[in-house]
């Protein structure tokens, strides 16, 4: 029987770190470990971006996080996912979302990344707004 | 009834300047909410109109009945990640 471990799901102003998440959720029974990071781009719909301001809805933002990723989950029988957003003003190069799947193959952890990202551009209360040489944007 | 309400993203800067009512009717809907701050603003809230709406942290649809002290969020389009 799969046991149900729950997403490790963070909300920061801190610098987005995944080490822990990776030593963390590497269990024994995974061949495949899948990191990625979201990092600010220099450039958007054809602006400059120098910085973006990310705010979120405190109360809600991690726990709607939290179902997105609990649905990804459950989709794809992943057992260890860890998700970190990070909120403040980034520069280019900074990360606002850290990401880790650990699954025994490969498949399931690449589609579960992949959903868990499209969904919680959806409803996971979190606004960025750019900031560059030609002014600032709401995205 | 008294309810909290919270403008998030760019209505936050949009709606800077609109004083909302210090109390609402007792038996108010999402849906009737919205119509009455669209009235009521001084500015353009006509995003109010089609925004995703949360009440005490939870999605709401526009039937949803509001009690005394609901927290009323105004979401719009999200961009995390």
């Amino acid at each position: 029987m799969t046991e149900d471990r729950a997403p490790r799901v963070v909300v920061t102003r801190d610098p987005v770190d995944i080490s822990d998440l990776v030593r963390d959720l590497a269990t024994p029974d995974c061949g495949a470990v899948l990191t990625f990071l979201g990092i600010v781009r220099d450039h958007a719909d054809g602006r400059d971006v120098e910085a973006i301001d990310y705010t979120c809805y405190e109360e809600m933002a991690a726990k709607e996080l939290r179902q997105v990723a609990r649905r990804a989950m459950e989709k794809y029988q992943v057992k260890n996912l860890g998700v970190i957003h990070r909120i403040g003003r980034l520069k280019v190069g900074e990360a606002s979302l850290g990401l880790v799947v650990a699954t025994p193959h490969r498949a399931e952890g690449f589609a579960c990344a992949q959903m868990l990202i499209d969904e919680m551009k959806k409803t996971v209360p979190i606004w960025k707004k750019e900031f560059g040489p030609d002014g600032t944007s709401w995205v | 009834m008294k309810l909290n309400l919270r403008f998030f993203g760019r209505l936050s800067e949009d709606l800077a300047n609109t004083a909302w009512p210090e109390s609402f009717p007792e038996k108010l809907t999402v849906g009737e909410l919205r119509r009455l701050l669209v009235e009521h603003a001084s500015e353009d809230a006509s995003a109010l109109s089609t925004c995703m709406v949360a009440v005490n942290t939870d999605f709401a649809d526009d039937k949803q009945q509001l009690a005394e002290g609901d927290e009323v969020a105004f979401l719009p389009p999200v961009s995390g990640g």
